[in-house]
């Protein structure tokens, strides 16, 4: 089992925004497994008294790419943290909602690897909760980039759909 | 135009401003802003040292957009999809975002083309797809 310290040596994200609690499968270049347990404690669900409780979805999409982007700089651990680089999300295409995640779920990351472009990365992936798909993307471009040069857009060697 | 907050669970602590919503046949256009709350949470996990308003946030305010400009017609949009959404530029604390949407309506579904401008320029597209229940248009 792969827990938050591995998890977090390879993510610069922290508290509250360090969205994957454990990597179950992982083969470097391929593919992904990565779980997420939702609970009612996170931030998110601040109102008080709570109206709807459906985890935020762009935070169920934030899941997902920080599961991809896990994938993708798996061999580089420290790399892509707090140092001189930062992990950037460059675009999302073709996200589909399939259904609702409340505060009790476990949701399963399913992420692949399409192209290794060295410093920037295509990837797809897909998200369940009890193995019913509750989200799709069908593309994911992560981009390495030096914190120094965060005002350059992220454009990748290619035309983005 | 009701200014009261929304109601659904976000990472956002910023209220979305809705400037002007304007009719065009069936279609709407838009104007709205956010600023970034630099006392926002997320901010100190995205990343530590080094704050950056997360970009799937900047979906978020562009979703919010779109949920304000629903409730002052009555209905409540569900998000479906999210067709495309490119980030161009980063967003830092306290930086305000303009944001200019164009929903287009055909009987349930709405697609809503968003812009989402920083203090350099364009921060994010993205276009965002709903199941509006009740939506006569």
């Amino acid at each position: 089992m792969i827990g938050i310290a591995e998890i977090a040596q390879r993510l610069p994200h922290r508290h509250p925004m360090l969205l994957v609690d454990r990597v179950t499968e992982i083969v470097p270049g391929k593919h992904l497994t990565a779980i997420k347990a939702v609970t009612a404690s996170e931030p998110w669900f601040r109102m008080s008294p709570p109206t709807e409780d459906c985890f935020p979805t762009v935070l169920l999409m934030e899941s997902l790419c920080q599961a991809a982007v896990l994938l993708a700089v798996w061999d580089m651990p420290d790399s892509a943290a707090l140092h001189s680089k930062t992990m950037l999300l460059g675009s999302i295409s073709d996200v589909i909602v399939h259904a609702p995640v409340r505060p009790g779920s476990i949701i399963h990351h399913h992420v692949r690897l399409c192209r290794d472009l060295g410093d920037s990365f295509l990837l797809d992936g897909e998200s369940t909760v009890e193995d019913r798909p509750v989200l799709e993307i069908g593309q994911v471009l992560v981009a390495l980039r030096p914190a120094a040069a965060l005002n350059a857009p992220v454009v990748a060697p290619y035309e983005v759909r | 135009m009701t200014d009261a907050p929304l109601t659904q669970p976000t990472p956002l602590t910023e209220r979305v401003k809705v400037v002007e919503i304007e009719h065009q046949g069936a279609d709407i256009r838009v104007l709205a802003s956010v600023t970034v709350d630099p006392s926002n949470p997320v901010l100190a996990g995205h990343y530590p040292g080094l704050p950056i308003f997360p970009g799937v946030c900047l979906i978020e305010c562009a979703h919010h957009a779109v949920l304000m400009t629903a409730r002052s017609l009555g209905v409540a949009p569900i998000m479906s999809g999210v067709s495309t959404a490119r980030f161009l530029d980063a967003v830092f604390p306290g930086d305000v975002v303009g944001i200019q949407a164009l929903i287009t309506r055909s009987d349930t579904a709405w697609q809503a083309a968003v812009t989402l401008h920083g203090q350099h320029g364009l921060a994010a597209k993205v276009t965002l797809h709903y199941q509006v229940p009740g939506d006569e248009s």
